[in-house]
């Protein structure tokens, strides 16, 4: 492999490939056995309530996409909460059975807060976005559904209790189509938090699309999303006082045709120093928004190779993960798909050039008969790289009656990074043999040990808590303040140097419709020089602030523009 | 059983496209009608008749085929589907019922019944590319491996078995196989001028030199690959990309107009789903 470096055509991205390849643990690691375990502790949790997204079986578009996640410490106690957009159905989508907030007790339980705090959101809601909008300190919730979004402020100051007020009227953010994914991030370098609200198609509950108008390996299923109108994506500015407004097409984010947006993730791709919209689109390009650094975007996902597969093939991308899986700086891009097609894995070659690497990196032909779409990487092992989650289920209950050459509901998928491929791995926790409609997924730390935890919905049924068992190995869980009201330094680059080796991880949103935990999770693996480790933060305006020493086995507490660092301890490692 | 001797004329042109990767349904009318009536003159000639059990009736079974080609599944499945049935021994009968699953992209079940018309006569060679697709299809690749593998111990110039152990190389990160495999399909369909193959195979070599930093090499891959099927889409974008990495701009912009068009024009051609929801 790699041999006709010699002398070939030199493009400085396999050079650049190749001296990262050198960075990526060697095959002695790959033959280790492996350590991860997950075990299901959802009904431990006493998180027990069922998604609905309209009815089992589904018979149109807008049931089969399912509800959001988001992890997040709404109650700034230091241990993440869960917030749940839960659906509707058809016969009624303004009065579902509502959205759903769990405080965490700490003790690896949960508690239905909602009503507590003031939240009775019952409109069919789709996904979450988290963020401190108005820069009081608290995490305020913009969720996006069928229908006028919501923006719920966090009130936590003043005399009265902890409550979310309604304030998407006053903040102009109530757009009213179908929304499906949204991402706070700073788009315009001001320190304070914009918006990027993904949608969908226009879907007529009244006058539903005909059924099996479409027609999936011979056999009639629902119709869409070919044939039904795409609607096109919002961006709201900040402007500092409590309000938005929509530079939609000010910022050149409105092309002059909309796509069906699924997913979307706000960072720097191309290390300019600005942030920039990565937007998975259905069946159709995917859009990627570079960042002008002028208050403008250009798109250009066909130009950089990111808007389909690697032989030009569109496909559905629902799910995004974010990782730097090839080792050279640069932000890879992963995608979920459709079953039948492959999911794929985008290196960043440069920041502005993007390569289907899927069979590269193993994770090509095994994904063939799943439908995926939340997906995340993390060092679920604490090795020191990331491995990788899918949660899975198909769209199409056809596919229960008939051999689609799938299964309606599917197993999540688990791969873990041995050397340079990831491998499947079947052995880490009863749910990868079991059964979901797998939607949505959260990542983060529930449990404050320091490794990481997932949380993943399911259409029409049972949320899914799958709590992290591997054995404890040297971890540092990095958390931000930002500048302003970006307060978790969402789109800043965290890497942790240990020796020669550089992990690095992003601070963004999250994967589809969801948010995961604001904080970087490292495993510093068997071979990493742990006694000489320091921390280098890139901040979303692409100051750098270096820290140094950084001990393990603790949450390590870092604020803009200090230049030392606080730290916090983890559950089970000493602390 | 006896060995029956794999008949390449049919088995190359029943490798119709499939994307441009390449799947197995017969696409030139004359070739199939030859297989049949080829493969009816074996089973007639085979002193183990009586074990498949009792025959079905002869016009059957060309019957079922000339449907297939015709493109009429459904009509195809109901001649087949209860000659399988009541003649359960007859592997011809689960191959064809398969062809019409796998031209349906319904590759799954088309896989089932070339593995029990294998079973039943594991000489039936040409079900194994068929096999072997489908199981590709599939996500199956070490089964699909081992199916190709089987039919080139029998026929070692099966060019498309070639050309699609050379996928699964890919697959498996093993670029220098991958590119062996690649070019001895390229090699073999320059000797039987199956342009076809040879296009697809030209358009993968040249991932293998993309991912080995060879512009030029992919950017000459993708140019002969052209020249051969001016109508495959593929090959236009991946020429796209190259050239965008070389600096060309330009040429890049007019090879993705081109890819474009080339989609539009596959769109305008009504084919069966490949059971991909862009499509």
């Amino acid at each position: 492999m790699l041999r006709r470096l010699d002398g070939c055509a030199c493009s400085p991205f396999v050079v650049a490939l190749v001296c990262a390849i050198s960075t990526i643990p060697s095959r002695a690691v790959a033959d280790e056995l492996s350590t991860m375990r997950f075990t299901d502790v959802t009904k431990a949790s006493k998180i027990d309530f069922s998604m609905t997204s309209g009815r089992t079986p589904s018979k149109h578009l807008l049931e089969i996409n399912g509800g959001g996640v988001a992890m997040l410490d709404y109650d700034n106690d230091g241990d993440l909460d869960l917030f749940f957009a839960n659906g509707a159905t058809l016969d009624d989508p303004e009065r579902g059975p509502g959205v759903r907030l769990y405080a965490n007790n700490g003790d690896g339980t949960f508690k239905d807060v909602t009503r507590n705090v003031g939240i009775d959101l019952r409109r069919w809601a789709m996904g979450v976005a988290v963020g401190d909008y108005d820069g009081d300190g608290c995490d305020d919730l913009y969720i996006t559904c069928y229908g006028r979004n919501v923006l719920l402020r966090n009130v936590c100051s003043g005399v009265s209790a902890r409550r979310f007020v309604d304030v998407t009227d006053k903040a102009g953010v109530a757009d009213d189509r179908w929304g499906t994914s949204a991402a706070f991030a700073d788009l315009d370098g001001d320190g304070d938090l914009d918006l990027y609200v993904v949608n969908y198609l226009e879907f007529n509950v009244d006058h539903p699309p005909v059924f099996g108008l479409r027609n999936f390996v011979g056999v009639p299923v629902m119709t869409g999303p070919a044939g039904l109108p795409p609607q096109g994506d919002v961006v709201y500015e900040n402007l500092g006082d409590g309000t938005f407004v929509d530079i939609t097409v000010r910022s050149g984010c409105a092309p002059a045709q909309a796509k069906y947006g699924l997913g979307v993730v706000v960072l720097d791709l191309d290390g300019d120093g600005t942030q920039d919209v990565f937007v998975g689109n259905d069946s159709v390009e995917n859009f990627l928004f570079r960042n002008q650094g002028d208050g403008t975007f250009e798109e250009i996902g066909v130009v950089s190779g990111i808007a389909s597969n690697a032989d030009g093939g569109t496909q559905a991308t629902m799910g995004i993960a974010i990782g730097d899986v090839d080792g050279n700086g640069h932000p890879d891009v992963f995608t979920t798909n459709f079953s039948g097609d492959t999911n794929t894995m985008h290196l960043n070659l440069d920041g502005l050039m993007f390569d289907d690497r899927t069979s590269q990196f193993g994770l090509a032909m095994v994904s063939r008969s799943f439908l995926s779409w939340g997906t995340g990487l993390f060092d679920f092992d604490s090795d020191g790289d990331e491995d990788l989650f899918i949660a899975s289920g198909h769209i199409y209950p056809e596919a229960a009656t008939h051999k689609m050459d799938t299964e309606y509901t599917q197993p999540p998928l688990l791969f873990e990074r041995k050397g340079r491929r990831f491998g499947r791995n079947l052995e880490a926790g009863d749910m990868l043999r079991g059964r979901y409609g797998g939607r949505s997924c959260a990542f983060g730390d529930i449990d404050n040990d320091g490794d990481v935890d997932i949380v993943m919905t399911t259409l029409n049924g049972p949320v899914q808590v799958f709590r992290n068992d591997s054995p404890h190995r040297d971890v540092v869980v990095v958390e931000l303040t930002g500048k302003g009201g970006n307060r978790h330094g969402l789109g800043s680059k965290v890497e942790l140097v240990a020796g020669k080796t550089v992990q690095r991880r992003w601070i963004h949103g999250g994967s589809y419709q969801s948010v995961d935990a604001p904080a970087a999770y490292f495993g510093i693996g068997g071979s990493a020089r742990k006694d000489d480790l320091s921390l280098r933060v890139t901040w979303p305006d692409a100051r750098t602030d270096d820290y140094k020493p950084i001990p393990t086995n603790r949450r390590i507490l870092i604020t803009r523009g200090s230049l030392e660092f606080h730290t916090a301890p983890l559950r089970g490692h000493g602390g | 059983m006896e060995h029956r001797q794999v008949n390449r004329r049919w088995v190359v042109a029943s490798v119709a496209s499939f994307a441009f990767v390449g799947t197995s349904v017969p696409d030139t009318n004359a070739q199939i009608r030859q297989a049949t009536e080829q493969d009816g003159a074996a089973d007639s000639k085979d002193e183990s008749l009586k074990a498949r059990g009792p025959m079905p009736p002869p016009w059957v079974l060309p019957q079922c085929y000339k449907l297939i080609q015709q493109q009429l599944y459904e009509k195809a499945r109901q001649l087949v589907a209860p000659v399988v049935a009541n003649h359960p021994g007859w592997a011809k009968a689960h191959f064809y019922l398969g062809l019409t699953y796998s031209k349906q992209h319904q590759h799954e079940r088309a896989r089932e019944l070339f593995m029990r018309a294998l079973k039943l006569d594991p000489s039936y060679h040409t079900v194994r590319i068929h096999c072997g697709w489908s199981s590709y299809l599939l996500g199956r690749v070490g089964e699909s491996r081992q199916m190709f593998e089987s039919l080139l111990a029998v026929d070692p110039n099966y060019a498309d078995a070639v050309f699609a152990l050379g996928l699964l190389d890919f697959d498996d990160d093993n670029l220098p196989s991958a590119r062996q495999h690649y070019l001895r399909a390229i090699e073999l369909c320059q000797g039987s001028k199956d342009t076809r193959t040879e296009a697809k195979a030209r358009a993968r070599l040249a991932d293998v030199h993309i991912r080995t930093g060879d512009l030029q090499a992919a950017k000459q891959e993708l140019d002969r690959s052209i020249q051969l099927k001016p109508d495959n889409a593929e090959p236009y974008f991946k020429l796209s990309r190259v050239l965008q990495r070389m600096g060309d701009a330009e040429g890049a912009s007019r090879a993705r107009s081109k890819h474009e068009a080339a989609v539009r024009a596959a769109q305008a051609t009504p084919v069966p789903s490949r059971g991909r929801r862009s499509e």
